[in-house]
């Protein structure tokens, strides 16, 4: 197959020359290279496209092949398959297929005549190089006005040929019909007429018949035909055990049903002429039922049959692998018509085809190359709530770590266990769910028994930047991150390079990578790498530090320094941790439809579901406090105007609420104080309250 | 090493992008030519070396592929062979299985993909020629992709493009499609054979490789697809599926009807890096977890799963 490329030369052309000139000319411009020349034409968007030019050799070799008349006569879609396997682009195949010729002959004359070639030959083959040298872009419209002629010549002819055909064939049935049919029709309606004679005639001869006479034909009709039925039972019944046996035996299954129809006929006939009988009907009917049974499973046997070929076709005669001797004696079996017996019939069809899906518990993780390829594409990709996916990563790289050095059943960090921490010191600033670091503290809180990163200053720095927008702010943390865990990440970054070499080297050795990176980070001691392509803030677990003991908050209050939810929403969350479990589960999908919001929704319900679920145990330990009247809460109802800077005063004595959240507070009365508190606290409060000028209740 | 023992013969082993420890196993009887299928769904055991199952699913007939949704971390779905495709989630209890059943296909579906990027589509090849494009909210599919000759076995999205996946068919070619475009933008006639399974490097979008009946597996290069990058021989049948690691950048695993798994690093000279032959009968399935770097499993007709991580022996006790 020709890799060469040749540019189009039909910009080139504007006369059609002669063949011979053309493939010199083109074989010339195949020795040029050719990639700057493509490159040159036009750089598509997309790498995923082909951005060859269409190469003329191909396209004409394409039209030949296309004009042959063999080929004329085959579907379309192998045509264009054989093109495809021969290596053709789609541009290619659908140029060639424009240049194919029309195949009547009295088109050739008019695309003649347009190339001003008086001497071209009839034959079609001889047209195809002709034509191919026409230039494309000088005068298509010239072409495709003589094949609208060459076309609407073509009708008329092929509509006149039509219509004599037509014609001529009327003529011969009609012809037939007198000749042969109809002598056979008048025999038939002839000897349907008979018929009915003579079943009028015997209806007529039966009914002026006494009933006495009528009787006793019918009974000794009945007697005849029940001893006829019986014999035949008999002859059944044996035959059948008979047939049965063979059946498990032979699978004669077409003949046996055969049979079964035509005693099934006869015994119907004797029916027919007695009156009773009834166990023959049973028995007939048991039989019938066996049959269709039998009949019908060996109907899906064929129809499975059919299915095969594709099964079994994909490996070619030539080289096919040993199968397995009970794949070959399945094959065989299945050809032959049986079905094998551990097959039953399973209904897999789904109980509810309106079933939700149940919801996600846990966010989609980075890959592993996406992770690599920069935290940009992170940041801009749609990933859910937990935007930057620090969690996932994370979580990623730990089993990458373990994973190398042991077995594959490893020891899980408990991940939720430093969330809970995290969330704590954070306080789960913002509805992102995000472990973002805002704490003015520079110590992180998974920063492994190392020497500390002298880049603190810079991270310190790069974090109290103002927060502009939350896209920028996440970028500054990211950068903050990196650069407070600038040692772990220029440690792992060396991992990877390692691990490249390694594995370039052809061999995956079984080096501990935390064994490397360790080395790798005291020969470097003092050397910074900020290298901003690998950003993670994973660290490699010390093994030889001491579980970290951690902390745990005694409740789980987010609502901690914020001012305290408006009434209304303390009520929702009642109601919500007042459900049971399946109902809380109904909240997310239910808000979701309400808020439609794809990018918030995640957030918030996760936030929600989050907050609704950790608290759950809290906040029910809460609830029941207060419906135990142990704790209570204290709400401020109104206050003296003049004594507003007093009140205020005192509200933040006790809530430690900056000034402007307890001036806020305060005006927005009657609202909640505080909660939870005993009632000697609760009264206390009330009574400074008072004292300043205001009026509290406790609840 | 664990192995896992199914009852019927394994297509498919996939492991899950959620769970380090999950796997799911399609599976059908008499080889796939007739008779039920099962999708099982199983957790390697963090105390030693055992596979325990968590649920298994009946089908009507035989289950080819199995792919787990990236974005419910319990749902999964079975591309089974009379043409439908059904949607299971484990988290749900058992009656309420399948949660749907897509049936658009005239033939088998034979290959499923996830859309990893995007999370939220997924392609079905079907030897009925086509390829369609399914989300999980929709009955319907929203995309037919029909231009190949003959049966498409397998699809793979782009790790990086989210709209571009690749196709490989019987008909001899892979074709490259665009979900925007109307058509295939590029065809890669690689082999002179049927190809059976095709895959893209995950760090090198541009890389495609095709493993064809000829025994061989091709490197491409998308942007220079006349001539292959490598060309990996080694393998003494029919190369079934392949799949570039998702932690190394040059490493490929593949399994072969010769039934053994192979590693190449297609870099290197002498690609062929490691070898198991731990199946009795056709290794049709492998997979290499995208959590857990290194770790891998296979399955094949001698219906078994083995999960081994790279390096050690898929059978040693």
């Amino acid at each position: 197959m020709a890799t060469t490329q040749s540019p189009s030369p039909n910009s080139n052309d504007d006369k059609p020359q002669a063949v011979s000139a053309e493939v010199v000319q083109q074989a010339n411009q195949v020795q040029q290279d050719v990639r700057p020349e493509a490159t040159k034409q036009g750089v598509p968007a997309s790498v995923f496209v082909n951005s060859e030019p269409i190469r003329e050799d191909q396209v004409s070799n394409a039209v030949k092949f296309l004009s042959h008349p063999k080929v004329r006569g085959s579907p379309v879609i192998y045509r264009r398959s054989f093109l495809e396997k021969k290596g053709l682009t789609k541009e290619e195949i659908d140029e060639a297929f424009r240049r194919v010729p029309d195949p009547s002959p009295s088109s050739q004359p008019a695309s003649l005549s347009q190339d001003g070639q008086a001497n071209s030959l009839s034959s079609v083959q001889t047209q195809a190089p002709i034509q191919t040298p026409q230039p494309l872009p000088a005068a298509p419209t010239g072409i495709v006005s003589s094949g609208r002629v060459a076309r609407r010549q073509f009708q008329w002819y092929h509509a006149v040929s039509a219509v004599g055909l037509l014609a001529a064939s009327g003529c011969g049935t009609a012809l037939l019909i007198k000749k042969v049919i109809i002598p056979k029709l008048k025999l038939w309606v002839r000897k349907v007429v008979l018929e009915e004679d003579n079943v009028y005639a015997k209806k007529i001869d039966a009914k002026p018949s006494l009933a006495e006479e009528a009787a006793a034909a019918a009974k000794a009709a009945a007697a005849a035909a029940s001893d006829v039925a019986k014999a035949s039972q008999e002859m059944l019944n044996s035959k059948n055990e008979e047939r049965r046996r063979f059946e498990e035996f032979m699978n004669l299954m077409d003949a046996q049903v055969q049979e079964m129809k035509s005693m099934s006929n006869s015994i119907r006939k004797l029916e027919g002429q007695a009156n009773s009988s009834g166990r023959a009907f049973s028995d007939h009917d048991d039989h019938r039922a066996s049959a269709s049974s039998t009949k019908q499973s060996y109907a899906n046997g064929n129809v499975d049959l059919n299915v095969q070929p594709g099964r079994t076709s994909t490996l070619p005669a030539s080289a096919e692998p040993p199968h397995p001797k009970s794949f070959m004696e399945k094959m065989e079996m299945i050809q032959r018509g049986e079905k094998p017996s551990n097959i039953r019939e399973v209904n897999d069809m789904p109980p509810n085809p309106n079933q939700q899906l149940s919801n996600p518990r846990i966010t989609p993780r980075t890959k592993p190359w996406e992770a690599q390829n920069g935290p940009r594409q992170v940041l801009q990709s749609q990933t859910s709530a937990e935007g930057l996916n620090q969690n996932g990563v994370d979580s990623g790289l730990n089993y990458l770590v373990d994973d190398e050095s042991s077995t594959p059943w490893w020891q899980r960090k408990n991940v939720r266990i430093t969330e809970i921490e995290n969330e704590d010191e954070v306080k789960a600033a913002g509805s992102y769910g995000v472990k973002t670091n805002e704490q003015p503290s520079v110590q992180r809180t998974w920063v492994p028994p190392q020497p500390p990163p002298v880049a603190m200053p810079e991270a310190a720095e790069a974090i109290r930047r103002p927060k502009s927008a939350p896209k920028e702010t996440a970028m500054q943390e990211q950068l903050a991150d990196e650069q407070s865990a600038a040692r772990p990440s220029e440690v792992t970054d060396e991992l990877q390079r390692i691990t490249k070499m390694f594995s370039t080297a052809g061999k995956l050795n079984k080096v501990s990578s935390y064994q490397v990176a360790l080395k790798v980070f005291k020969t470097r001691d003092t050397f910074y790498l900020r290298v901003r392509t690998f950003q993670h803030d994973f660290v490699p677990r010390d093994p030889k530090a001491k579980p970290k003991k951690l902390k745990y908050p005694q409740f789980y209050d987010p609502y901690g320094p914020r001012p305290p939810p408006s009434d209304k929403i303390v009520e929702l969350a009642d109601c919500i941790s007042a459900l049971s479990p399946e109902e809380r589960g109904q909240i997310g999908p239910t808000l979701m439809e309400r808020l439609r919001h794809p990018k918030m929704q995640t957030i918030t319900v996760e936030g929600m579901e989050l907050g609704s679920q950790g608290g759950a145990g809290a906040g029910a330990a809460k609830t029941e406090e207060k419906k135990e009247k142990t704790t209570f809460d204290v709400k401020l109802e109104k206050f003296d105007a003049a004594a507003k800077i007093k009140v205020i005063k005192e509200v933040r004595a006790f809530t430690n609420l900056g000034l402007k959240e307890a001036k806020d507070l305060v005006e927005k009365a009657p609202v909640m104080l505080k909660q939870g508190v005993t009632k000697e606290e609760a009264s206390d409060i009330m009574e400074r309250i008072k004292a300043t000028g205001g009026v509290a209740v406790m609840e | 090493m664990p192995v896992f023992k199914t009852p019927f013969n394994g297509y498919s082993v996939r492991f899950s992008p959620f769970y380090e420890s999950r796997l799911a196993v399609a599976t059908a009887q008499n080889f796939g030519i007739l008779g039920n299928g099962r999708v099982h769904v199983i957790d390697l055991a963090s105390s030693g070396p055992v596979i325990n199952e968590l649920i298994a699913f009946d089908t009507a007939d035989g289950v080819y592929d199995v792919a787990w949704s990236e974005s419910h971390d319990s749902v999964l779905v079975a591309a089974v062979a009379d043409g439908s495709m059904k949607v299971y989630d484990t988290a749900l209890p058992p009656q309420a299985n399948p949660v749907r059943s897509l049936k658009e296909h005239a033939r088998e579906v034979h290959g499923l993909d996830y859309n990893p990027t995007r999370r939220d589509s997924f392609l079905s090849a079907s030897w009925d020629d086509s390829v369609k494009l399914w989300t999980l909210d929709r009955p319907a599919s929203l995309r037919t992709f029909r231009e190949h000759a003959y049966c498409v076995y397998s699809v793979a999205w782009n790790p990086k493009h989210a709209d571009v996946f690749a196709s490989a068919s019987g008909d001899c070619t892979v074709r490259i499609w665009d979900v925007r475009e109307p058509g295939s933008t590029m065809i890669i006639p690689g082999h002179e054979h049927e190809i059976l399974s095709c895959d893209w490097n995950k760090y090198d979008e541009c890389l495609i490789a095709t493993a064809s009946v000829d025994k061989s597996i091709k490197i491409w290069d998308v942007r220079n697809y006349r001539v292959p990058v490598s060309v990996l021989n080694g393998h003494g049948y029919a190369v079934r599926k392949i799949k570039f690691s998702p932690h190394r950048r040059n490493l490929l695993v593949s399994c072969s009807y010769d039934m053994t798994v192979c590693l190449w690093d297609f870099m290197v000279e002498d690609a062929l890096v490691g070898r198991y032959d731990h199946h009795t009968e056709f290794a049709v399935g492998v997979d290499l977890s995208v959590l857990v770097d290194g770790l891998m499993a296979s399955t094949g007709w001698d219906e078994l799963v083995y999960v081994w991580q790279q390096g050690m022996d898929p059978r040693a006790a």
